[in-house]
């Protein structure tokens, strides 16, 4: 009688549920195998030697690393396996949290948010079908993916990484995850918005990271009481240790129970945090377009730049111990010469890698113009005294001003980074003018975002495939042995490698420049005269 | 002098017509009502005032000025409640009134608060967790605490509850009072009936009967003024049928 009350229908919403949401979940599981699968795969082929492999032991074992991916107790006999526990663990299970925040908070508080478990609710559907049919589908989801990884890891055939060991590793990113379906869960009951129950759930998941690391660092107390320290402590491939997992899914099960009791005394469309008051009145800044930009966009501004500088940083910590992995260094730069500084040869890739990363963030500044259009907003702005040009400078000028600033807080974690780890450190000044003579071709990247956005603005998102094929050539071109014409078909090629003792030569600078003016111009000019669409 | 002068406008999304050589007066000091079924070109046609769509061909002038070449010096005086308001989530409602008053040119303080109050709406919450009829209202609040000369109204009662239709029409009625120009496009036919100085019918893109109110009331007579209306709301075959019996 309870389970007709509370949770009949909860096996067709299971269903429907996965009917609306098989794709993202599908591709969700094929990327998290595939990256689960592919990295110890590449770790074997790099690092066939014990001699390399202690090499690296040696670059990980030191604090920042420890900081960044946790701690190894397997140091001394730093295998294939515990390699990879090491480094990607805590990685895998970030990346299967966010897609539990994401996946439980879209199927609960948003569908709310939207009315659509109005109409659900009004059906014979038990009061808490909705949220176990979401949690149902999670757990399913992160078994499988757990079950997946765990055998496709096991039949590699690496033999540091026995079957034992594959299980573990992938229940422990399954467990990881089912954690964080019942965070996200919880949170859900708790904000009154998506929007709010997304960003607890984030703060919770940086929250348990920066634990372990601090735990890691300093206290094995605090790691174990951080859901990615605990996944850690399997020690999957080394010690094998099965505790760790059945307190994840104890605290998981909590979460559940929690959320379904929270779930059962609320009203549909109330939470337990009142939605706090805001300003009544709009500040100075905001009454202008500029400051509405900047308002839209400040915390994904502020995000990207503490990103990008973490993202330095954790480049930079290694810029010490260069010599001890010389060869994958040498892999990605597409051999170094003799005579060659390895750690130059490093930060010169690295700043072609930094300037490409940073357009990351320009990109999604710049086509938020026509997202704004799209979502029916532009029509209210530009029905008040303000020009089509005003609009889209509101949105051009601080995407030129973010495209140095990222770069200078990507090499200021670099430079300081570097500065802490290696003997000899380089000078600022000549990251500066390495990472610098990226500037136009960046431009040159938001130059063509905003002539899509004023030529074909449906066709907007073409620049982000763009900027794929720039990464890609970038990032893997040294690695895969492209040949040289491959990176000159984008604005990166053209910029001399100050690192290598490449002399700056103004020409092709300024023959870039002046390409990323003239698509600025043109991008400007349409969108000026076009109606919008 | 007129407010707004539409001559032979018409207005293409590639092959389809929107709008088939509309031309439109309206008076200076009037409340116009604009009426049409869905999808006939209302919206379409205020865009095009607004200079927000530019015009395949025609002539669109608005106080004074060119409707897409002039749009910012005319937005200055140009007060505008979309049909379908959009804010952002994140902002609050007072947040978005003052942007949407600021970005005309000034604002007027305490119309601003007299109609916060008389539109009884909370300020202080975020966009997001509005409803349809709470979102209008923060549109409205910021048109009409404007001191414009054109008001143009795209359905802009729709979600509000009868307590706040009244306020609006008595909104409306100050406005005219003052002599200000109100387009009014709408759906709801007893409010044009009740507001409006002229009528304009617009019907697959095409003006297909403008007249004064009292003209038209005299007209309908026993009849009732909605059987005039509602005959061009039905597909050209069902006219007589539906009109007649």
């Amino acid at each position: 009688m309870i389970f007709e009350r509370l949770a009949k229908g909860s096996g067709l919403l299971v269903k429907f549920v996965f009917r609306r949401e098989w794709l993202a979940l599908a591709i969700w599981t094929v990327g998290l195998l595939g990256f689960a699968v592919a990295v110890p795969v590449a770790f074997n082929q790099m690092y066939d030697t014990e001699e390399a492999r202690q090499g690296m032991a040696v670059a990980m074992g030191n604090p920042a690393m420890v900081a960044m991916v946790g701690d190894s107790t397997a140091l001394d006999d730093y295998t294939v396996g515990a390699m990879n526990v090491h480094m990607m663990l805590v990685f895998m299970a970030i990346a299967i949290a966010v897609m539990n925040i994401f996946f439980v908070v879209k199927y609960t508080r948003r569908d709310e948010e939207l009315g659509r478990e109005e109409v659900l609710r009004s059906l014979p559907v038990g009061h808490l079908a909705g949220l176990s049919a979401v949690l149902i589908v999670a757990l399913v989801v992160n078994l499988v993916i757990g079950a997946l990884i765990g055998v496709g890891l096991s039949v590699l055939g690496i033999e540091s990484i026995d079957w034992a060991g594959s299980i573990l590793y992938g229940m422990g990113i399954a467990a990881v995850g089912l954690v964080f379906a019942g965070v996200a869960a919880v949170a859900a009951q708790l904000c009154q918005t998506a929007r709010g129950a997304i960003g607890m759930s984030m703060i919770f998941l940086i929250g348990s990271y920066l634990m372990r690391a601090a735990g890691d660092m300093n206290s094995e107390v605090l790691a174990r009481m951080s859901p990615l320290g605990l996944v850690l402590r399997t020690e999957a491939a080394v010690g094998n240790y099965w505790w760790p997992i059945w307190v994840l899914l104890g605290i998981a099960a909590v979460l559940v129970v929690k959320a379904f009791w929270l779930n059962a005394i609320r009203d549909m469309d109330q939470g337990f945090i009142p939605a706090k008051p805001g300003r009544a009145r709009a500040s100075g800044l905001l009454v202008r377009p500029i400051g509405l930009s900047l308002r839209l966009m400040r915390w994904m501004m502020i995000a990207w730049l503490v990103g990008l500088m973490l993202l330095g940083a954790s480049y930079g910590s290694v810029l010490g111990d260069t010599e001890s992995f010389a060869d994958t260094i040498a892999q990605m730069t597409g051999g170094v010469a003799e005579g060659e500084d390895v750690a130059r040869a490093f930060v010169s890739v690295l700043m072609l890698i930094m300037a490409v990363f940073a357009c990351v963030p320009c990109l999604i500044m710049l086509l938020k113009v026509r997202g704004e259009e799209k979502r029916g907003r532009l029509e209210m702005i530009l029905a008040g005294a303000v020009s089509r040009g005003k609009v889209i400078r509101s949105y051009l000028v601080p995407t030129l001003v973010f495209s140095f600033v990222s770069v200078m807080m990507a090499i200021v974690g670099l430079w300081g980074a570097g500065m802490a780890t290696m003997e000899e450190p380089i000078v600022f000044g000549e990251i500066f003018r390495a990472v610098m003579v990226y500037m136009p071709a960046i431009w040159v990247m938001i130059g063509i975002g905003i002539l899509l956005v004023g030529v074909a603005p449906k066709k907007a998102g073409f620049a982000w495939i763009f900027l794929l094929f720039a990464f890609f050539v970038s990032y893997f071109g040294g690695m895969m042995g492209l040949p040289e014409w491959t990176s000159r078909l984008t604005p990166f090629g053209w910029a001399p490698e100050v690192m290598m003792g490449e002399s700056v030569s103004f020409l092709p600078l300024m023959v870039t420049a002046v390409v990323a003016v003239g698509l600025i111009t043109v991008g400007v000019l349409t969108y000026r005269r076009r109606e919008m669409v | 002098m007129s407010a707004i002068k539409i001559k032979d406008l018409t207005k293409r999304f590639g092959k389809f017509t929107a709008l088939d050589g509309v031309n439109l007066e309206v008076e200076k000091g009037e409340v116009f009502g604009f009426i049409g079924p869905n999808g006939a070109g209302k919206t379409t046609t205020i865009r095009t005032i607004l200079g927000i769509y530019r015009a395949t061909s025609g002539d669109v002038k608005v106080l004074g000025g060119d409707a897409w070449k002039d749009a910012v010096e005319i937005h200055k005086k140009i007060a505008y409640v979309p049909g379908d308001v959009n804010l952002w989530s994140n902002l609050t409602g007072g947040e978005v009134i003052d942007l949407f008053m600021k970005l005309r040119g000034a604002a007027n303080e305490k119309r601003r608060e007299e109609l916060v109050k008389r539109f009884e709406l909370d300020v202080t919450k975020k966009c997001g967790t509005y409803s349809k009829g709470n979102r209008q209202k923060v549109a409205l609040v910021a048109a009409l605490a404007s001191d414009a000369d054109l008001y143009i109204l795209d359905e802009p009662t729709s979600g509000l509850d009868p307590l706040m239709e009244q306020v609006f029409r008595d909104e409306v009625m100050k406005l005219k009072e003052a002599g200000k120009t109100v387009f009014l496009s709408s759906h709801i036919l007893q409010e044009v009936a009740l507001l409006c100085d002229r009528v304009g019918i617009i019907k697959e893109g095409k003006i297909v009967q403008v007249g004064v109110m009292e003209d038209m009331k005299r007209l309908a007579k026993d009849k009732g003024l909605e059987e005039i209306f509602m005959k061009h709301y039905k597909k050209d075959g069902e006219e007589n049928t539906g009109a007649e019996e």
